[in-house]
């Protein structure tokens, strides 16, 4: 082997990972339907992708915000590209979360040993339904300001931690700057970063058990 | 607001999805257990 696989096999030990991920094989009962699970996953990474390019440009002000959405649709080299593939790639994601539900639920994957990894992904599709729910809001257009007002008052209606949950959702009664910028963190760091921990338990424990078998 | 392209991509998705998992499952079944284990 070359120099360089030589000097990294001495420190990290470099074959052994790539035994592991080789020694892999697809059992055959394994069909198209398995891949909605890693398209979901691919969908995330498109929408990391280019919701990193439009933090460049997106102001989250209740002043702004359409405004500065505007400015990437219309002046933005390729900004119309970037957002619509960020729009398009956030209801492919929910969709596709969607049929890897049906995959899995439909062939059993969720029994013993697996009930982690269902779980898992239970919050997961919690979490990237509220993905969509808080980037909707960001270009603080009417749907997204009215879908933000009403989708935070439902809370409301749950005894006695209902209305203290309105107001930590909102940042006060009403909803206005505190909750756009609430909305935007949670968007742009609370959710990823959720996402991303969950993501990785989700997978290691894939790894670790291997695919689920035929019905 | 309706999008016609997205609930029709959304629509038919989950249809064939749910459908080819029967399928599939269906297909599984008449062929057996070709192992004998």
């Amino acid at each position: 082997m070359g120099k360089v696989y030589d000097w990294f096999e001495e420190r990290l030990e470099i074959q052994a990972i790539a035994d592991d991920i080789s020694s892999k094989y697809v059992p055959p009962h394994v069909n198209i339907f398995y891949c909605f699970g890693g398209i979901v996953f691919t969908c995330f990474l498109v929408q990391v992708a280019t919701g990193f390019a439009m933090t460049f440009y997106y102001r989250p002000s209740v002043v702004d915000a359409f405004a500065s959405v505007e400015y990437i649709m219309t002046s933005v080299n390729f900004g119309w590209l970037i957002r619509s593939i960020h729009r398009w790639s956030a209801s492919m994601m929910v969709m596709m979360m969607v049929l890897h539900v049906f995959r899995v639920y439909l062939t059993g994957g969720f029994k013993k040993p697996r009930e982690l990894t269902w779980v898992t992904g239970v919050i997961l599709a919690v979490v990237t339904v509220s993905f969509g729910v808080t980037g909707y809001s960001l270009p603080w257009d009417q749907v997204g300001f009215w879908a933000c007002k009403i989708v935070t008052g439902v809370p409301a209606a749950v005894p006695v931690v209902g209305p203290p949950l309105v107001l930590v959702l909102r940042g006060g009664e009403s909803v206005g700057q505190s909750t756009l910028t609430r909305f935007y963190s949670a968007h742009t760091f609370v959710l990823p970063l959720a996402a991303a921990v969950l993501m990785l338990t989700h997978f290691l424990m894939i790894r670790k058990q291997g695919i689920s078998g035929p019905l | 607001m309706v999008e016609p392209l997205l609930s029709g991509i959304v629509l038919g998705m989950i249809t064939v999805s749910a459908l080819g998992l029967f399928v599939a499952a269906y297909l599984q079944y008449r062929r057996g257990n070709q192992f004998e284990i």
